[in-house]
C-alpha cells in the first residue's frame, strides 16, 4: 500500500512524513474514528466510521454528532456532550449507535479530547460491540450447553487436576465445583484404579482420544458407579495438548437394563428348556399311549375274534350234527347267529383297519390320482362285470399324498358309489377335480340312492349308517376311515346329496400345506 | 396222503375242536396231535417231558402253530424249531386269529412256511383247512431227511 504524497519529488521532509504516518494511522486503526469540534459537529471520520454508520465522509462533515445515535437518545446526548466539554478528559462509555439505514447497535466509545492550538477537538474511537456480544453469547451458550448436558463434562490438566466441572458432574459424582476444581482427578477413581488413569493421561498426551470405555468411578459418598467415559485431548492453537476433556455418562441404569435383559434371556432359555422337556414328556406319553393302543388292537385282533369263531363254528356244527332234531325255525335262528358273527368279524376288522390307518406312518409323494381311480374302478368292474356303469374319470390329475392311504380313500368312495347305485339298471360314476378357493377339491359323484342331507353330519362317524342293512350292506366304518385319512393329510371332506338324486363326495389334500 | 401226524399247537379247546373238525371235513385222515402250549409242543417234537421216549425221528408232516400261547408263545416255539437241526426244515404253518402286520413279518422272518388267518366263518375255515391239507400233506415234498 502506498500512502499518497505529492507527485513531484521533494527533498526528504520529516514533517511531511510524520503527517503521512498520522494520516495512515487514522485510516488503519481498527476502530471507527470520529473527530468532532466543541459545538459537537463532526469534523472528520475515517473509513471504518463510514463503514460502521453507513454515511460517507461528505455526508457527515459538519453534521451534529447526534446523527450517529438513535433519535430518542439525541436530546440526552447533546446535554451529555455539553457537560463533557466543561471537563474534557479521556473517558469511555457505551452507547447505542445508529446506522444510516436505522439499524441500532451497541458501541463502545473512547473519547479523547485534544487541542490543535487553534481549537479543541474530541477524537472518539468507536468500537462495535455487536461482535464482542456475539462472542460472549457464544461463550454463554457453550457454557449452558456444557451445563445442561446430562453427561458429566470435566476438564482436566495434563498433570491430572480437575480444571472445570459441569452441573451433571456435580449430580453424578456429588462434588460441587468448589470441591472438585483444582483437585486431582484420581479422587474419582475407586481404590486400585490409579494405574488406569496414568495410562489414560499418557495416551492423551500423545493426542489420542479414548472413546466410550466402560469404567467404574467413585462418588463423593463412596458409592462405586458404572460410567461410560470418553476422554479427548484439548489442543491449543499451535496443536499442543494442553489439557483433556472427559465426558462421563452414568450407565448404572443401562447396566441394570442389561442385567435385566440377561435375566429375561436366561428366563426365556429356561422356559424353552422347560417347554422342550414338556414336549419330550408329551411325546413319550404319546408314544406310550400309541404303544398301548397298538397292544389293545393286537389283543382285539387276537382275542375278540376267537369267541366269534366258536359261536359260528358250533352253530355250524349244530346245524350239521343235529339237523334231524332242528326244525326250519331253529335252523333259521342258527343261520342268523352265524351271520351275526360274520358281521361282527367284519366290524372288528374294519375297526382295526381304521386304527391302523390312523397310526400308519405317512410317506408323502407325488401320486397320479387319475390312474389310481382308474385302477380301482377297473377292479370294481371286474368284480361285477354284469353292472351297467358309465365311468367318467378325469385324466391327468396329480397330487401329493401317501399313495397307500389315498388308495384307501378312493377305494372307499368308489366302492360306496358302486354300492349305492346297485339298485339302478344303469348308473354313472364320476371322478374329477374342481377348483375351490385355489385348493383343488377332488370329487366322486354317483347318481345312485343318495342320502338325506339333514343327516350329512353323521356320515363320517364310525358305525354311522344312513341306510338300512337290508338295503345296502356295510359296517359304517368306511367313511370314518376316509375322513381320518383326509384329516391326516391336512384336507377336508364333505358331501352333497339328495335322496334318490345321487351323492357327491368332495375332498381336499394338504390344504394347510398349499 | 401219508399217515404222518399233524401237530396242532392250540390252547383254546373250542378252536382245537373246530380245527380238528375242519380238517376232518376236508377229508384229512391224518392223526392230529394237540399240544396246548408252547412248551408241550417242544416236548413233543424233541421227546422230552411228558413225551420223553417218543421216537423223535418221526416228525409231524406239518405243524399248525397258534401265536397266542401260554408259557412259550408261538414265535418262541418257531424260533426253537428253526434253531434245532432236527426240526430246522419242519414245515410250520402259523394259524392264528391275528392278521397284524407285525405278526406276519415276525412269523415269516423266523422261518414260517405259511401264515393262515383263522376265519370267523366256519365254512371259510373248512375251505382254508382243505387247502392247507391239500398243499402240505399231498402236494408238498418234504425235505429229504439226513441218514
Amino acid at each position: 500500500m502506498t500512502i499518497s504524497g505529492s507527485p513531484q519529488k521533494e527533498a526528504h521532509d520529516p514533517r511531511e512524513e510524520s503527517r503521512h504516518i498520522l494520516e495512515a494511522l487514522f485510516e488503519f486503526v481498527p476502530e471507527a474514528v470520529v473527530v468532532s469540534d466543541e459545538k459537537g459537529c463532526i469534523v472528520r471520520v475515517n473509513g471504518q466510521a463510514e463503514k460502521l454508520f453507513g454515511y460517507s465522509q461528505d455526508e457527515l462533515r459538519g453534521q451534529p454528532i447526534e446523527t450517529l445515535v438513535p433519535e430518542r437518545f439525541r436530546q440526552g446526548h447533546v446535554k451529555h456532550f455539553h457537560d463533557y466539554h466543561q471537563t474534557p478528559r479521556r473517558t469511555s462509555l457505551e452507547l447505542c449507535g445508529r446506522h444510516k439505514d436505522g439499524r441500532e447497535f451497541l458501541i463502545d466509545v473512547v473519547l479523547n479530547p485534544f487541542d490543535t492550538g487553534q481549537r479543541k477537538l474530541v477524537l472518539s474511537l468507536v468500537r462495535d460491540l455487536t461482535e464482542r456480544d456475539a462472542g460472549e453469547a457464544l461463550r454463554f451458550h457453550l457454557a449452558a450447553l456444557v451445563n445442561s448436558s446430562s453427561d458429566a463434562i470435566i476438564g482436566k490438566t495434563l498433570d491430572g487436576f480437575i480444571a472445570s466441572w459441569n452441573k451433571s458432574a456435580e449430580r453424578i459424582f456429588g462434588y460441587s465445583p468448589q470441591e472438585a476444581i483444582g483437585k486431582p482427578i484420581s479422587m474419582l477413581l475407586p481404590p486400585g484404579g490409579e494405574d488406569a488413569e496414568s495410562d489414560i493421561l499418557g495416551r492423551l498426551k500423545k493426542g489420542e482420544t479414548i472413546i466410550a470405555f466402560d469404567a467404574v468411578r467413585r462418588c463423593k459418598d463412596g458409592r462405586n458407579i458404572d460410567v461410560s467415559v470418553t476422554t479427548s485431548p484439548i489442543f491449543d492453537a499451535l496443536g499442543n495438548v494442553v489439557g483433556a476433556c472427559k465426558v462421563a455418562r452414568g450407565i448404572t441404569e443401562r447396566k441394570q437394563v442389561e442385567k435385566e435383559r440377561a435375566a429375561v434371556t436366561r428366563r426365556s432359555l429356561q422356559l424353552n428348556e422347560e417347554l422342550e422337556q414338556k414336549v419330550k414328556a408329551r411325546t413319550t406319553d404319546l408314544a406310550a399311549s400309541n404303544k398301548e393302543l397298538e397292544s389293545f388292537s393286537y389283543s382285539v385282533s387276537h382275542d375278540l375274534r376267537a369267541p366269534l369263531r366258536t359261536i359260528n363254528g358250533f352253530s355250524h356244527a349244530l346245524l350239521e350234527d343235529c339237523a334231524d332234531r332242528l326244525d326250519d325255525t331253529g335252523k333259521t335262528h342258527l343261520n342268523r347267529i352265524r351271520a351275526a358273527t360274520q358281521r361282527m368279524g367284519s366290524l372288528i376288522d374294519d375297526l382295526l383297519n381304521l386304527s391302523r390307518l390312523s397310526r400308519a406312518e405317512m410317506h408323502i409323494k407325488s401320486v397320479d390320482i387319475s390312474a389310481l381311480a382308474c385302477s380301482i374302478a377297473g377292479e370294481l368292474q371286474k368284480s361285477q362285470p354284469e353292472r351297467q356303469i358309465e365311468l367318467r374319470i378325469e385324466d391327468g390329475l396329480k397330487t401329493i399324498a401317501d399313495p397307500g392311504l389315498l388308495r384307501v380313500v378312493l377305494e372307499n368312495l368308489l366302492t360306496n358309489a358302486w354300492k349305492f347305485t346297485s339298485k339302478r339298471a344303469s348308473a354313472r360314476i364320476e371322478f374329477g377335480m374342481v377348483n375351490g378357493n385355489g385348493t383343488p377339491a377332488y370329487f366322486v359323484r354317483d347318481d345312485g340312492a343318495g342320502f338325506d342331507p339333514a343327516y350329512a353330519d353323521r356320515l363320517f362317524g364310525a358305525f354311522q349308517r344312513l341306510h338300512a342293512m337290508t338295503e345296502f350292506a356295510g359296517t359304517g366304518v368306511g367313511l370314518a376311515t376316509v375322513q381320518r385319512i383326509i384329516h391326516r393329510h391336512g384336507g377336508r371332506i364333505w358331501a352333497e346329496s339328495a335322496v334318490d338324486r345321487g351323492a357327491t363326495f368332495y375332498f381336499t389334500l394338504c390344504e394347510t400345506a398349499s | 396222503m401219508n399217515n404222518k401226524v399233524i401237530l396242532l399247537v392250540e390252547d383254546n379247546p373250542d378252536d382245537e375242536a373246530l380245527t380238528v373238525r375242519a380238517l376232518k371235513k376236508s377229508n384229512i385222515a391224518n392223526e392230529v396231535v394237540v399240544a396246548h402250549d408252547g412248551a408241550e409242543a417242544l416236548d413233543y417234537l424233541f421227546g422230552e417231558g411228558a413225551h420223553a421216549g417218543r421216537d423223535v425221528t418221526q416228525m409231524p408232516q406239518v405243524v399248525l402253530l397258534d401265536l397266542n400261547l401260554p408259557k412259550l408263545d408261538g414265535l418262541g416255539v418257531l424260533r426253537r424249531i428253526r434253531a434245532d437241526p432236527r426240526t430246522r426244515l419242519l414245515p410250520v404253518v402259523i394259524l392264528t386269529s391275528s392278521n397284524e402286520e407285525q405278526d406276519r413279518v415276525n412269523g415269516y422272518g423266523l422261518g414260517a412256511n405259511s401264515y393262515v388267518r383263522k376265519p370267523v366263518d366256519f365254512d371259510a375255515f373248512v375251505t382254508a383247512a382243505a387247502q392247507l391239507g391239500l398243499y402240505w400233506l399231498v402236494l408238498n415234498e418234504a425235505a429229504p431227511r439226513k441218514v
